[in-house]
């Protein structure tokens, strides 16, 4: 018999209506000579039955003020959008005259801020101008102090690279490709990075760095958070390792 | 009338409000998690392919959110556990002794699987994200993505006494 070729991945495909014809076929075959797979199939439909039936048609309620904070930001993006003459998606809604207000107060500036940050980093990216944060060299991670802190420093530790300049970790992760990868801090008279570096042929690159300070010296970390998002969903990162699986990795770079 | 992008956000609040209480286990950040979400929904809006699962790229917009939330910030608001207040966020049932045992009785199945199992069987189960969905909210192979979920539902069966 064939029947132990279905493993349970297989099965469960079967009962979410995941597989394709043929498989599906196959299975439905199967099943209706052996009731052992009959009621692993059936264990699966019940499991999404009762979640699907406790939690998806259970109402869920929603603050009346989310939602009106939801709608007031689409009404910003909209004028944000009509502002800078952006082609538009046909399911455009126009936006109501009240919502002006809102829009010149908080969308545009945002969207202003974060075309600043991508500029400033694509720009000094495609230069291959290092960056410099006080003295301290981000771009080629020539840095030996940054280096060292990468190689050593648990995340949520702070260190100081000398007077004036400070380190942060923030996290340890792996991407998409499995590559070990940290997210960290670089601060040093007035200016601030968030930046990416991976290991790459055993030693530290530089992925990813933002200022988190605009052209004002005004700290602005919401929009290089922004930018750190987008890095990171990109790349596929994969959850921060545990202090232990941190404390493992890192042990291996030395 | 079409419904438009902002309509169709609203609509889905509540499936994000149950997905960020899954994910955070508390009522305030849950709250604070759907607002970042749509903030940067409505401002990356040009990346969502219309005609795709909403949902999904909205549940990957959040994850992507509580991930660097988790990252910088160890300290996760008061938590709630949905064992003890159904009625937190689920409005039906909170008057129906029935209802509210069964979702007690869910709930508490659920929040003994590890923290992926969870999210995985919320995403399909639930939120109905497909595989192919799922494995790209996730950044993982559709192969891991049947296999947590094959384990996390023979787990609950077994909690749950369904076999």
């Amino acid at each position: 018999m064939h029947e132990e070729k279905f493993t349970d991945e297989v099965l469960m495909a079967y009962a979410d209506g995941e597989l394709d014809a043929k498989t599906r076929r196959e299975v439905e075959d199967a099943i209706g000579r052996d009731t052992a797979l009959a009621e692993r199939v059936e264990l699966f439909m019940k499991t999404r039955a009762l979640l699907a039936g406790t939690f998806g048609t259970a109402k869920v309620s929603v603050p009346d003020d989310l939602e009106a904070r939801v709608r007031q930001m689409a009404g910003g993006a909209e004028m944000e959008e009509s502002a800078s003459g952006a082609e538009v998606l046909p399911f455009r809604q126009r936006s109501a005259p009240r919502q002006q207000g809102f829009a010149q107060r908080h969308a545009l500036p945002i969207a202003a801020s974060l075309a600043l940050v991508a500029g400033g980093l694509l720009g000094y990216m495609a230069a291959g101008q290092p960056e410099r944060a006080g003295g301290i060299e981000i771009a080629g991670l020539a840095d030996d102090r940054i280096v060292e802190a990468l190689n050593v420093s648990p995340s949520g530790e702070t260190r100081q690279l000398g007077e004036d300049a400070r380190f942060e970790a923030i996290a340890t992760y792996r991407d998409g490709a499995g590559t070990l990868c940290r997210e960290f801090e670089v601060s040093a008279r007035g200016t601030s990075h968030v930046a990416v570096a991976c290991q790459e042929i055993d030693a530290w690159q530089l992925r990813f760095a933002a200022s988190q300070v605009d052209v004002n010296g005004d700290f602005v970390p919401a929009s290089s958070l922004e930018a750190l998002d987008a890095f990171l969903m990109a790349t596929r990162a994969g959850a921060p390792l545990s202090a232990e699986d941190e404390s493992a990795a890192l042990s291996t770079l030395r | 009338m079409k419904s438009t992008f902002a309509d169709e956000i609203v609509d889905l609040l509540p499936n994000l409000r149950r997905y960020a209480f899954v994910l955070s286990r508390s009522l305030d950040v849950a709250d604070d998690l759907v607002q970042q979400t749509c903030e940067k929904a409505f401002a990356s809006r040009s990346s969502y392919a219309q005609g795709t699962n909403l949902s999904a790229w909205l549940i990957r917009i959040m994850r992507n959110t509580w991930i660097d939330r988790v990252r910088r910030d160890r300290t996760r608001g008061e938590s709630v556990d949905i064992v003890d207040r159904p009625d937190a966020i689920f409005t039906d049932g909170a008057h129906d002794t029935e209802t509210h045992l069964m979702l007690g009785n869910v709930a508490s199945a659920l929040q003994e699987l590890p923290a992926d199992q969870r999210e995985i069987i919320m995403m399909i189960c639930v939120e109905e994200l497909s595989y192919k969905e799922a494995a790209a909210a996730l950044g993982i192979p559709i192969g891991t993505v049947m296999s947590r979920l094959a384990r996390a539902r023979t787990t609950l069966a077994g909690k749950l006494d369904l076999n």
